[in-house]
């Protein structure tokens, strides 16, 4: 009971920083937004701040901004079809149609509710259930997380679905493409053209935003705007009120987000995975679960809903080690380890003991930050949708020059902005070909990871391909997997034999 | 004109994804198995995928479905134009931002692309997006976060007098 | 992504303010004009990713060592391949003129270079000038895992696949463990797993049966891990990692100490033909490690201190031959694991 009223107490105490989460979600909200930045780099360039002012205060700071810095993620996605994370990727699967369909605003406050529900959903999860959740490493070991990805990359398939040959054709394209670079187990490099740059792998930044963005800005200039023609006397509500009636429209689907959530979190403990993985995962979940799964990708708001809910909850997911083992779960998390080894702080289980205000307090400050994030963000999903119905004339050289100006600023090589113009290519033919750009960019998002999980597997079993189905957790999974392959099929069947009936 | 749709477009990506499956395959021949179970797996795929998708075109060819051509893929002459313009430029920006330095280049190609969609007649609107831009950008990738871009002799006079 | 962080302490503001407006008070003109190196930032390359023990170290020296060159430090982190990337790159697309050092890794990237067709040259292109430090290599279980001794580990080994969790396949951990494996004949099967965190990772929740690294890190870990043996014994490192014993001591074998050092390096024909930069900079790293302040921020990070010791040219011209001559020996043997 102790440790309730410590975390009661906790909540409050979150609270009383409102003054460093407000400044922290706007700042959150603005990097988030921009391609190529992120959480993580944004601490690093703030880790003078952050070193000079109190542990708690640093700590409140950097976790509303990495919260805000996932709900903004979403924003470009749906407005200009610009993901700037793996994770936002799933986002503008549906999130885009929507824009185009006039549904910017219903798209974006979907987003917004699914991200805060998530969050809070996640965080109160973590909260509960923290000595658990820290197990969950013991029982999610490489083979377990094959048979997770398989679930997002089953959507290459689904995707395909109206022409397999081609789609499949895509998907493999990606995968291939993915598995560009130095391999896991030796370092040698593969199929770098003998390109420095390409040795790490293809970065995935001007990957992203040239497949999606920069070929998206290729068919924009023909067609004026993002909003098409025939929709444009829907594009426009600016009353408060509306917003409020979406957002209850979208607390429809609170079963979904909080099952969403709760992939996201699960598969945020697990080090290396992350965002991406979640999102794709929660987004073929939602589908699967879908009474309407063939209306996905035109433009539905689940599709919105399930990825940005498991979005926001790997950021409470990846703390969990952080704090419970000291081991870093991403590349967010490992800069927040640093910022809290400079403060002196140790992380790991004696945390709990030694400082539960911190250990405690960076889930509450979460938790309070999604809480401060309803007045902020709703108010402006009326004025962001605006964007969509913006001329191309400012439309394309303002995607054209932040995005490529947004894929050099990771890794800082002038080639990557000439790769994103590439991809902008590739992702431009495959449109007007019929080959499926999202296809494409699941097989180079979730090939490497694939790769790097089943090579790691087959080395333990020295090749073995029995060890994918040596473990009980992953035998589950594996249950489900085909589950979930089969249920659609059989569902769409026997539609049809009622059909023929009737 | 033939108005059919042409099949040569949709050629390129198997058969780039071919190419390059057969390159892949050559830079991993002598690594150690794990290295290369992936390529070939996959490449064999694209292999299989691809063949699979010539005899669809080639049937549809005999049926008079599909043209051998590049009818379909390209729309009217206007859009082309500034379509491939603007990739153009694009390029154009990439190359020259290591000798023209940041506020330069970005300030031309963003005026450049303003006026191959817009039109001349927008010459003045296009002067004050591409300097609100070059000013945004400035501010927030040089003078904020001192990301490493090719910095010309103006930029470096211009952050040097800001700070 | 580049940029420079400053960690704000106000002591070192008031004393480089001072100095600073000392210098510009009593220089004559004419001097300032041709001030002597360095005069402006130096850029650092690191040839692994942020939040390594790389960065780590490095940040020490340089809080240090900005307060007697009186420039600061820019860091820009490309890892890959190993460390290929980040050397390749220095090598390559720096300019030679001594404002661009590398902070390295020293074992790892040496075996990379030792066994993968670099484009560059140690030490032609690129020497290894000053060792700051080395941290032993340990290999440690989880706290739960039901092996409790070295003596174990081997038994296991001699009955069954043992796997054991290393940061990647061109590292000193790796050689260790499969030099032991062969001296004693056990089965030791290294998995990679690409870093120091998921490595860690990977024995604590009970993935491989062990794991293989530096001490710093198993001392950062706590009492989550249990620590069975260590390639080189250090008294300060042992003492803080529950004294474990020595392989070559429990196994009469002549396994070489090994051991991940960190050190800078420079382009060569600066080392060579610039001697006021060679000068500058020894002198400056030579007497950080005299300077308490070097301490301190050892421990504001939780580093142990033990094992920060200077090592010349000469030191690290011997680490390098030593690593690659070790590199070479096992290149076939990592390969066919």
């Amino acid at each position: 009971m102790d440790q309730v009223s410590t975390i009661t107490g906790l909540f409050a105490h979150s609270l009383s920083y409102w003054w460093v989460m407000i400044p922290a979600v706007i700042l959150g909200n603005i990097v988030g937004a921009i391609p190529g930045f992120s959480a993580a780099n944004t601490i690093i360039i703030l880790l003078p701040l952050t070193l000079s002012v109190d542990v708690e205060v640093a700590l409140i700071f950097m976790m509303a901004l990495y919260s805000a810095s996932q709900v903004g993620n979403g924003i470009p996605a749906i407005l200009v079809n610009i993901p700037g994370t793996g994770g936002a990727a799933a986002t503008t699967l549906d999130g885009y149609p929507m824009a185009q369909k006039g549904q910017a605003q219903r798209a974006l406050v979907y987003c917004f509710v699914a991200s805060i529900f998530g969050g809070l959903i996640g965080t109160t999860f973590v909260l509960a259930l923290l000595p658990v959740l820290s197990q969950v490493g013991n029982y999610l070991h490489s083979v377990e997380m094959v048979v997770i990805i398989l679930f997002g990359l089953t959507l290459i398939a689904v995707i395909a679905a109206q022409d397999l040959i081609k789609g499949l054709l895509a998907g493999m394209l990606g995968l291939l493409i993915g598995a560009i670079g130095t391999d896991f187990i030796y370092s040698e490099p593969r199929a770098t053209f003998g390109m420095l740059e390409l040795y790490d792998g293809v970065p995935l930044v001007p990957a992203l935003i040239g497949l999606f963005a920069i070929s998206e800005v290729f068919v924009l200039i023909e067609r004026g705007r993002v909003v098409q023609d025939e929709f444009m006397d829907v594009v426009v509500s600016s009353r408060l009120y509306d917003v409020w009636l979406l957002v209850k429209e979208s607390l429809g689907s609170w079963f979904l987000m909080t099952w969403t959530a709760l992939i996201g979190v699960i598969i945020g403990i697990i080090p290396g995975a992350g965002a991406s993985i979640a999102a794709f995962v929660a987004y073929q979940q939602a589908r699967m679960f879908s009474k309407t799964p063939d209306a996905f990708g035109t433009g539905v708001p689940e599709g919105v809903a399930a990825p940005e809910a498991a979005n926001n909850g790997v950021t409470s997911g990846t703390l969990v080690p952080l704090m419970a083992i000291g081991v870093p779960g991403g590349s967010t998390a490992a800069i927040m380890m640093v910022v809290l080894q400079y403060h002196g702080v140790t992380l790991g289980p004696r945390l709990f003991i030694d400082q539960p205000e911190l250990a405690y307090g960076i889930f509450t400050a979460s938790f309070i930050t999604y809480l401060l994030m309803i007045p902020l963000m709703f108010p402006m999903a009326q004025y962001m949708s605006k964007v969509t119905s913006f001329p191309a004339f400012f439309l394309v050289p303002t995607i054209l020059a932040f995005t490529l100006l947004g894929a050099f600023v990771p890794r800082g090589y002038m080639f990557d902005m000439g790769l994103a113009v590439a991809f902008g290519l590739l992702g431009y033919l495959a449109r007007k070909t019929g080959y499926h750009v999202t296809a494409i960019l699941i097989g180079i998002i979730l090939g490497p990871l694939m790769e790097q999980y089943l090579m790691r597997a087959l080395r333990i079993s020295r090749g073995d391909f029995g060890i994918l189905f040596s473990s009980t957790v992953g035998n589950v999974l594996w249950v489900f997997l085909v589950i979930t392959l089969v249920v659609p099929f059989i569902r769409s069947r026997m539609a049809q034999r009622d059909k023929e009936s009737a | 004109m033939d108005k059919r749709p042409g099949l040569i477009p949709e050629l390129i990506i198997p058969i780039g994804a071919v190419a390059f499956g057969s390159y892949y395959i050559s830079t991993v021949a002598s690594l150690p198995f794990q290295a290369r179970i992936v390529g070939i797996y996959v490449t064999g795929a694209i292999c299989i995928l691809s063949l699979a998708l010539f005899i669809r075109f080639a049937r549809e060819l005999r049926s008079g479905e599909k043209s051998f051509s590049f009818a379909g893929f390209l729309s009217d002459p206007a859009s082309e134009g500034r379509r491939w313009s603007v990739l153009l430029l694009t390029i154009l920006f990439i190359a020259l931002m290591p000798v023209l330095g940041f506020i330069v280049s970005l300030f031309l190609f963003v005026l450049g692309t303003v006026l191959i969609i817009g039109g001349m007649e927008r010459l003045k609107v296009a002067l004050l997006i591409s300097t609100i831009m070059t000013v945004t950008a400035f501010t927030i990738f040089i003078l904020f976060v001192r990301v490493r871009f090719p910095l010309s002799i103006v930029d470096q006079t211009i952050r040097n007098w800001v700070f | 992504m580049i940029r420079t962080t400053r960690p704000i302490s106000r002591r070192s503001l008031i004393r480089a303010g001072t100095a600073g407006a000392a210098v510009g008070l009593f220089t004559p003109s004419i001097l300032r004009a041709q001030a002597a190196y360095p005069n402006r930032n130096i850029n650092v390359v690191i040839a692994t990713g942020q939040g390594g023990g790389a960065e780590t170290t490095a940040r020490a020296f340089t809080n240090v060592l900005r307060e007697d060159l009186g420039v600061d430090f820019e860091f820009e982190f490309h890892p890959g391949a190993g460390g290929q990337v980040g050397y390749e790159l220095y090598a390559s697309r720096r300019d030679h003129d001594g404002y661009n050092l590398l902070y390295s890794n020293m074992h790892p990237e040496i075996i990379t270079y030792a066994t993968q067709n670099t484009n560059y040259d140690l030490p032609e292109d690129i020497i290894h000038f000053a060792k700051t430090g080395g941290t032993p290599i340990v290999f440690y279980v989880g706290a739960d895992s039901p092996i409790e001794t070295v003596e174990q580990l081997i038994e296991e080994g001699r009955r069954r696949t043992v796997t054991i969790a290393t940061s990647r396949l061109p590292h000193p951990g790796t050689i260790g463990m499969l030099s032991l494996a062969d001296a004693v004949g056990a089965d030791f099967n290294l998995i990679p797993f690409g870093g120091g965190n998921p490595t860690s990772m990977a024995a604590i929740t009970g993935e491989t049966d062990a794991a293989v690294l530096t001490a710093g890190v198993a001392i950062s870990l706590g009492d989550q891990v249990r620590v069975l043996g260590t390639f080189r014994p250090s008294p300060d490192f042992d003492d803080q990692m529950g004294n474990p014993p020595s392989v070559n001591d429990v196994f009469d074998t002549t396994i070489p100490g090994l051991e991940l050092a960190n050190g800078w390096a420079i382009h060569t024909d600066v080392w060579k033909n610039m001697p006021e930069v060679r000068e500058r900079l020894v002198t400056a790293i030579r007497s950080a490690f005299d300077d308490p302040e070097l301490r301190a921020q050892y421990e504001a990070v939780n580093y142990p201190f033990a094992g920060v010791e200077y090592g010349d040219e000469a030191v690290c011209a011997q680490i390098r031959e030593e690593t690659i001559e070790l590199a070479r020996r096992y290149e076939d043997r990592i390969r066919e694991s």
